[in-house]
């Protein structure tokens, strides 16, 4: 009992410490947004924000196909860069020195990361240039050219990303030949965690919570930009359905698999 | 936590490479280097079985001091 009591005094302790800066914080926010609301309106009365909207479809309609090769064809060659400079300087490595396969290992990392931001950005632009009817209108010299740079672009990302991924997974592989699991397997990832140690599998937990908490801030971010975004071009209730939907899948499914783990844990 | 050890030189001693010692006792060699720089403590478990392969007491291989 006086463990609990001991407890609940740190506890509103710590509650009343941090409670003070927490209410400053919270009622400058509500500022901020009365503010940016007041902006928003004002800017929605006396800009002809119809006229921006337009020249961001025109623009997106003419070249948003363009910009998906050209993303795709940039940065996958610095993806496929990124593995060649891994897979030398594992060739250097004497089996011992960790500085050096750190190197190898930084430089795989790059690559990995590159693949998975070129298809997320090519498929982001692969939707801009539907929405924008870039693929579709076949009229001039972009309406013949884009639906070709479309589907090469996407058909060419596809293949590209997963030869990247799989080359740096197996060069990974050659470092770590405990490592299980084909980038072509659908069980890839599970094959892969089962293979981590225990080491592993912390930092794996860790970059988990980085992510969540990453997850988190840019959701909230996205939401509060869509609510003022609104405010002066009427987009509508999907971007902020979509945002909250994706913020709801994250909290829901990392705090159900903690409470998952906490309860397996208990058993021997 | 700071946890001392003396994994390198025990392992210098029987003259196997990180990779070699990580088959040995189920981990990987990247786990061996991290604990050998001390960036990680072993669990009881793996510190058990990494004893068990130079057939030494865990206290020998790790040590622990208050900061």
């Amino acid at each position: 009992m006086t463990n609990n009591t001991e407890n609940m005094t740190k506890i509103k302790k710590e509650n009343k410490k941090a409670g003070g800066l927490f209410i400053v914080i919270m009622i400058a926010a509500f500022f901020v947004g009365v503010i940016l609301g007041v902006v928003s309106g004002v800017i929605g009365d006396n800009f002809d924000v119809g006229m921006i909207a337009k020249g961001i479809y025109d623009f997106a309609r003419t070249y948003s196909p363009l910009m998906m090769a050209a993303f795709a064809l940039v940065f996958l060659t610095i993806g496929f860069i990124e593995y060649g400079k891994g897979k030398r300087v594992f060739k250097k490595w004497d089996g011992e020195d960790e500085d050096t396969i750190e190197k190898a290992e930084a430089h795989i990392s790059i690559a990995l990361m590159i693949s998975s931001v070129t298809t997320i950005v090519v498929y982001f632009l692969a939707g801009v240039s539907f929405t924008s009817d870039a693929v579709f209108n076949f009229n001039g010299f972009w309406g013949m050219i884009n639906p070709i740079l479309w589907f090469a672009s996407m058909l060419l990302t596809l293949v590209f990303v997963t030869v990247l991924q799989k080359k740096a997974v197996d060069l990974t592989k050659q470092i770590n030949p405990e490592k299980n699991g084909s980038v072509y397997d659908m069980k890839f990832q599970k094959k892969w965690e089962e293979s981590c140690d225990e080491a592993e599998l912390i930092q794996i937990g860790k970059a988990s919570r980085a992510s969540f908490k990453a997850v988190n801030s840019a959701c909230l971010t996205i939401w509060m930009a869509l609510f003022f975004i609104d405010m002066i071009w009427r987009i509508g209730i999907m971007p902020m359905v979509v945002v909250c939907v994706i913020w709801l899948v994250s909290a829901i499914s990392y705090y159900s698999a903690a409470a998952k783990l906490a309860k397996k844990s208990g058993k021997k | 936590m700071p946890l001392n050890n003396r994994l390198k030189e025990f392992r210098a001693r029987i003259n196997v490479n990180q990779h070699e010692m990580g088959q040995l006792v189920g981990v990987s060699r990247q786990t061996i280097s991290q604990i050998e720089r001390g960036d990680y403590s072993p669990s009881v478990t793996l510190a058990l079985k990494i004893a068990k392969v130079f057939d030494a007491k865990v206290e020998d291989i790790f040590s622990y001091e208050e900061e």
